[in-house]
């Protein structure tokens, strides 16, 4: 065989396996944590919004700001889930962008961890602007990865 | 950021000193890195992703704020033959979904199952397949027709059913564009039933949406690697002017005056019309 083909042909395999190896850390199998966060929507809550973040814990510092806004006089309940991830993966909801700076620190995944618990709940008390931050903070151990997720259900 | 960094490689040293000594320590050391990074790093964080509720709580919020049904209001369903580029048809298949909401919601089932059906011709030219019907959707609500409350919830899981599609397809920015299309429909309607009937909670309803226009529009510049929505983003970021007045810092309702909602009205009134293309 030509080694111009031998390249290409070990170039091919390389990129596959590449791509292969790049979808499976990046999967999430979303409607599997979908539909265990759902349940604790039902029956008062209607789905609102959700999402999922893969991460990687490594010896980085990792995080995530998300903006959630609700509206005035509704009721909702956000519900997170955290399997699979570090027992330092921190979750913190505020009513301001700057978190502590300025604003009330309203839900902290640390106050109410518990082993073996991966869904917690939250229902804020008043319709506005919330923060959702994620903080992965740097692992001395092997990376990993995990999918934090949350979904917000309504109720008028 | 320079800071942190120092602090963690001290850290960082300081544990690999701990571990060569005994086992246990590791685990303190990593406790210790925690406390450090926790309080100062929600700060760090200046890239923010957006969250949008869906269209369908938006439309439930005007409809119990009294948004009556008027009949030729919603967009025509034969004016989806005329869409041809993909662009506007994500659009307009925010616009029907909205139509089809405003539809259930009144009680008007036969135009509901038009709307379906222009939904599911669109999801065929956009994705080459009908997504809807794949979801199950047409069946359940051909099931719960007259039953408003599980129409509703129906339409809250088809929501989260679009949401995994699009989210595991890696479509993303189409979801904002959906999304764009249904909120420009749903205004459109709260207006047109506002300047039918003043109606000052409908009028505090749709002032309050000045929460999430400032994220849509930031959600559609991050998702715009190829400028492909200059036009949309422009188009919003002047329907955005009338919401100058809104602060989130304040702890006072914001509410349009009547100058400030007949301006919001025409500008509404000419995005949709661009937008369906009439």
């Amino acid at each position: 065989m030509n080694s111009k083909y031998i390249y290409i042909l070990a170039f091919s395999v390389t990129a596959f396996i590449s791509t292969a190896a790049i979808q499976t850390t990046g999967i999430c199998d979303s409607a599997g944590i979908k539909s265990k966060l759902k349940k604790e929507l039902i029956p008062d809550y209607r789905y609102d919004s959700s999402n999922i973040t893969p991460f990687k814990s490594s010896g980085e510092f990792q995080g995530k700001k998300i903006e959630v806004p609700l509206f005035d006089g509704e009721k909702y309940r956000f519900v997170f889930n955290t399997a699979g991830a570090d027992k330092n993966f921190q979750i913190y909801i505020s009513n301001k962008k700057d978190g502590f700076k300025t604003g009330k620190v309203l839900f902290a995944l640390k106050e109410v961890r518990e082993e073996g618990k991966d869904l917690y709940i939250f229902e804020p008390k008043k319709g506005e602007k919330l923060y959702i931050t994620y903080i992965v903070p740097p692992s001395l151990e092997d990376p990993k990865d995990f999918c934090a997720a949350f979904m917000i259900g309504y109720k008028l | 950021m320079q800071k942190l960094t120092i602090k963690l490689a001290a850290l960082l040293i300081i544990s690999s000193l701990l571990y060569a000594c005994g086992g246990d320590e590791e685990i303190i050391t990593e406790e210790a890195i925690t406390e450090e990074v926790e309080p100062t790093d929600m700060e760090l964080l200046d890239q923010v992703e957006y969250i949008l509720p869906s269209p369908l709580q938006i439309a439930e919020l005007f409809k119990t704020a009294g948004l009556t049904y008027i009949g030729d209001l919603a967009n025509k369903p034969e004016n989806a033959d005329k869409l041809n580029s993909k662009y506007d048809q994500k659009l307009n298949f925010g616009v029907y979904s909205a139509d089809m909401a405003y539809c259930l919601m009144n009680d008007q089932t036969q135009q509901s199952i038009n709307y379906l059906s222009t939904l599911r011709k669109l999801s065929e030219k956009m994705w080459m397949t009908d997504v809807l019907n794949t979801m199950g959707l047409t069946s359940r609500l051909e099931d719960n027709v007259g039953n408003e409350d599980s129409l509703t919830f129906i339409m809250a899981d088809l929501q989260m059913q679009m949401d995994d599609y699009l989210e595991e397809n890696g479509m993303g920015s189409t979801g904002y564009i959906i999304f764009a299309g249904a909120w420009i429909e749903t205004m459109y309607l709260g207006v047109k039933v506002n300047e039918n009937e003043k109606n000052e909670k409908l009028i505090s309803r749709l002032s309050e949406q000045a929460v999430i226009l400032d994220g849509l529009i930031k959600s559609i510049q991050q998702s715009d690697e190829d400028g492909d929505y200059t036009e949309l983003i422009a188009d919003l970021e002047g329907i955005n002017k009338h919401f100058a007045g809104y602060s989130d810092e304040s702890e006072e309702a914001f509410t349009l005056s009547d100058e400030q909602i007949n301006g919001l009205s025409l500008d509404v009134t000419a995005l949709r019309t661009k937008v369906i293309g009439e």
